[in-house]
């Protein structure tokens, strides 16, 4: 697995949101985007996920052209700012709708998923009902549940509590195996720290170093 | 993949829209009701002029197809009705790429997600028109088969027309075939307008375009044809049913084009 950013370069209204991005980021590893806010980091990974169309480069996904060869990438989980899901719906009825699409993963194992990031897969209570972190944990649940070969995380930690966090990081280690390719924006230093292989720093839209 | 995207949106929209569908259900039954038994109560009219095409042809009744003079009365009941649609159409995209539609469209591509939402737009039309006809029918169960007949005299003083007995089929195809395809046209142009402009400059434009349809009788004013959903007189000297029928799927293919393009191109941040 490999993400390739060819000189990718990324203007909205006039304003440049992404500034020559040249970085190969690699399978088996967890990268963490460091920065202030407003500095590229979620159209980074917005851009990886094929939500948002670079204005110049190319963005390369296992040799295969985004945008052009494929559309989105084949197999991809993301945790998007404020997840919103079917508010009339619980969720793991939310989930089983999302899985219905690929057909790949059976009840038992949304379930087993929804228990992992630490929500009651009974729980009859529709989203709306739902606190800030019982959102964000299903938001993770929904990246994760395929078991994507990419999995984009957006601050995945926000609105948890401390077992919330500890059952998050837990997913996020096991994801590292099958050559997957995570990426984790937080603004936590230490928990970005903890998890990450790598880190990478940007700032004002551009990739200014690693750790 | 394709199949089963198409499926579950379907399957889910009808689920998620059941109570857009009831309220559209009493909204046209209470109005048409309302309207019938006003024109009842001030002795004024008969029960068959307001909406009852449906239920004309459903319950066998005779059928006649009137000629309009060129006097010009906006329908202002009928353009409620019609701005019910893009109400109901005007959030159902907006709301779904702020949230469930990323996760859609990650899970299968943009391309197969507006094929499968535009095929349940379109589904969804088709339920809307079937609840009309639902409506029509309680209607004309509620005010039983012979209310509906209005005699030459009252149609004469209630409106000025004159009535002249025309071909079945040629009543079928105005009032029934060409409204419901113009009634599909409409429903998906208005969702494709509220996906492109947000749903409430799509209402405004609607709005706008309803209401001049009233003044200018053109095929490209399709607000005319659906009228015929309505009213059991038409100007048949003014609408071509080859000309708004070709305008309809010209409107459809191009709505499904100008979507495709637009969500392709999106940037969804």
């Amino acid at each position: 697995m490999e993400i390739e950013f060819d000189n990718v370069y990324k203007c909205i209204a006039g304003k440049p949101i992404l500034k020559d991005i040249n970085y190969k980021f690699f399978g088996g590893k967890i990268y963490g985007l460091r920065g202030k806010n407003g500095c590229g980091k979620t159209m980074l990974m917005r851009s990886i996920a094929g939500l948002m169309k670079p204005t110049n480069g190319r963005i390369l996904i296992n040799k295969k052209e985004l945008y052009k060869d494929i559309e989105i990438p084949d197999s991809i989980g993301v945790l998007i700012e404020n997840p919103a899901f079917l508010p009339e719906y619980s969720g793991f009825k939310n989930l089983k709708y999302l899985a219905d699409i690929k057909n790949q993963i059976t009840e038992e194992e949304i379930r087993c998923v929804l228990n992992k990031v630490g929500l009651d897969s009974n729980d009859k209570r529709i989203v709306r009902k739902y606190s800030l972190g019982m959102k964000q944990k299903l938001g993770i649940a929904a990246a994760i549940m395929e078991k994507p070969s990419i999995v984009l995380l957006d601050e995945p930690i926000n609105a948890l509590d401390e077992s919330g966090v500890e059952k998050v990081k837990k997913c996020i280690m096991d994801l590292k195996e099958d050559n997957r390719i995570i990426i984790v924006a937080c603004h936590d230093r230490d928990e970005l720290n903890y998890l990450s292989d790598t880190i990478i720093l940007m700032s004002e839209g551009k990739i200014i170093g690693e750790e | 993949m394709l199949i089963n995207l198409i499926v579950s949106e379907v399957k889910h929209d009808i689920l998620r829209h059941k109570w857009r569908y009831f309220s559209f259900f009493l909204f046209m039954t209470i109005t048409i009701l309302g309207k019938c038994f006003y024109m009842s109560e001030a002795g004024i009219g008969d029960f068959g002029i307001f909406g009852l095409n449906a239920s004309n042809i459903l319950l066998g009744i005779p059928r006649y197809v009137f000629y309009a003079d060129n006097q010009i009365v906006v329908p202002a009941g009928w353009i409620v009705m019609l701005l019910f649609i893009p109400f109901i159409v005007g959030d159902w995209c907006e709301y779904e790429l702020c949230g469930i539609g990323v996760y859609k469209i990650l899970l299968s591509g943009r391309k197969n997600w507006w094929i499968a939402k535009f095929t349940s737009v379109f589904v969804g039309a088709i339920i809307y028109i079937a609840i009309y006809f639902l409506s029509q029918i309680l209607i004309t169960i509620i005010l039983n088969g012979d209310l509906i007949e209005a005699s030459d005299d009252i149609w004469l003083y209630n409106s000025g027309y004159s009535r002249m007995l025309s071909e079945i089929t040629t009543f079928y195809l105005y009032t029934i075939a060409m409204p419901c395809v113009s009634f599909i046209t409409f429903f998906v142009c208005s969702f494709v307008l509220s996906l492109i402009c947000g749903s409430v400059k799509s209402f405004m434009m609607i709005t706008i375009y309803i209401v001049l349809g009233v003044f200018y009788t053109s095929p490209y004013f399709i607000g005319n044809q659906l009228m015929l959903l309505r009213s059991t007189h038409f100007d048949s000297q003014g609408i071509d049913i080859i000309d708004s029928i070709f305008i309809d799927l010209i409107l459809i293919i191009g709505g499904y084009a100008i979507g495709r393009s637009y969500i392709h191109n999106k940037d969804l941040i």
